[in-house]
């Protein structure tokens, strides 16, 4: 599509089939690195909806090999601003509301997720009980790491090993994002 | 907690590990400060934070959804005679209702059986017709027999069909007090 064609009819913004393209092939991503940031489902999907906002605004002036990068450097500064103005500061030191399952938007992203749990439960089975057991307690149980060593009785790196080894084990199991904004 | 988090040539393993510990908030306040910098304009460090937190939110899905397994049938056995006793007792406690309820309607069918005042509003009827016969008989008096006029004397030897004919003009009829249709004159 050439420059000309990306812009909407003399109005100088972009054309919404680009934005509308731009939000299915990265508006997921988008949407868990905000999480990540800002640690609420709510905050998160405000700050994508102004990120997408500022992309029909001023989305005409970036490159197309560059509205990706553009995306995410928009939606940090987004959100680390909305962290400001909310005083959210101290909320941040939560953490992600894991098992907010109802972020998902649409019944696309909804198989999507369901085919990566889906994924992720047959691979959580074959990890070794140790490590299976470390990730039951930092994640579902949303212990800390120096919490778990007590407990378990083992040195803090032997747990933070187990952990690592387990998520290297279970992210082969998602989808790359490269495949899943196909 | 000591994360590697000051090397910026950390392969995708190393990343992936310190945007899991970022979202985890196992890092210290200065590592945090310096990751969140470095977010950003590290493209790849932001993709990273997006890959720990869907690899979390998958892995407390796929948890719950191991607990969410159906109860095994040992447990299923030993819980069942409670809850029959239970639906049991539901059972008779509405038959119990049901009895008592069908007790109340019978009494309550009671209140609106036609009370005495129509029995009597119905004898009264009853009578004045005796009377429009008995007037009819006597101002035209025709050759009766001595026995049948002997029979209008007594209430008790009142053919039937007149009877019957009192009884359907009361049920028939709505203004009972009307005059009289009869033109046998």
């Amino acid at each position: 599509m050439s420059a000309a064609d990306a812009l909407s009819e003399g109005h100088g913004k972009l054309n919404p089939s680009i934005v509308a393209a731009l939000y299915l092939a990265h508006g997921e991503e988008l949407r868990r690195f905000l999480l990540g940031l800002v640690r609420d489902p709510a905050l998160a999907a405000d700050v994508l909806q102004t990120t997408f906002a500022r992309l029909v605004e001023r989305g005409h002036e970036t490159r197309e090999e560059t509205r990706k990068a553009w995306l995410f450097r928009v939606a940090y500064h987004e959100a680390m601003a909305v962290r400001r103005r909310e005083a959210v500061g101290d909320k941040v030191v939560r953490e992600v509301a894991w098992q907010a399952n109802g972020d998902v938007t649409t019944a696309e992203d909804r198989l999507v997720r369901f085919e990566a749990v889906q994924s992720v439960q047959a691979e959580l089975a074959n990890l070794r009980p140790a490590e299976r057991q470390i990730v039951r307690m930092r994640i579902y149980e949303e212990k800390s790491f120096a919490v778990i060593a007590k407990e378990l009785n083992i040195p803090l790196g032997t747990a933070l090993a187990r952990m690592r080894t387990a998520l290297m084990k279970l992210r082969k199991r998602l989808p790359r994002p490269d495949e899943e904004s196909k | 907690m000591k994360m590697q988090t000051t090397d910026n040539q950390l392969n995708t393993g190393d990343l992936d590990w310190l945007a899991f510990c970022y979202v985890a908030n196992e890092l210290s306040a200065d590592e945090q400060a310096s990751f969140e910098s470095r977010l950003a304009d590290d493209q790849t460090a932001c993709e990273a934070v997006a890959r720990a937190v869907e690899l979390v939110q998958a892995v407390a899905l796929a948890e719950t959804c191991d607990r969410e397994r159906p109860i095994p049938a040992s447990i299923t056995r030993r819980t069942t005679w409670p809850r029959r006793l239970a639906w049991m007792s539901v059972g008779a406690s509405a038959a119990l209702v049901l009895v008592a309820a069908a007790l109340g309607w019978q009494s309550i069918s009671g209140w609106f059986a036609p009370p005495p005042a129509d029995r009597g509003r119905l004898a009264e009827v009853w009578s004045q017709t005796r009377d429009e016969v008995r007037q009819i008989v006597y101002t035209e008096p025709l050759d009766l027999p001595p026995v049948m006029e002997a029979d209008f004397s007594s209430e008790e030897s009142l053919p039937s069909w007149i009877t019957a004919a009192v009884f359907n003009q009361a049920a028939s009829a709505p203004e009972l007090d009307g005059p009289s249709t009869h033109d046998e004159s």
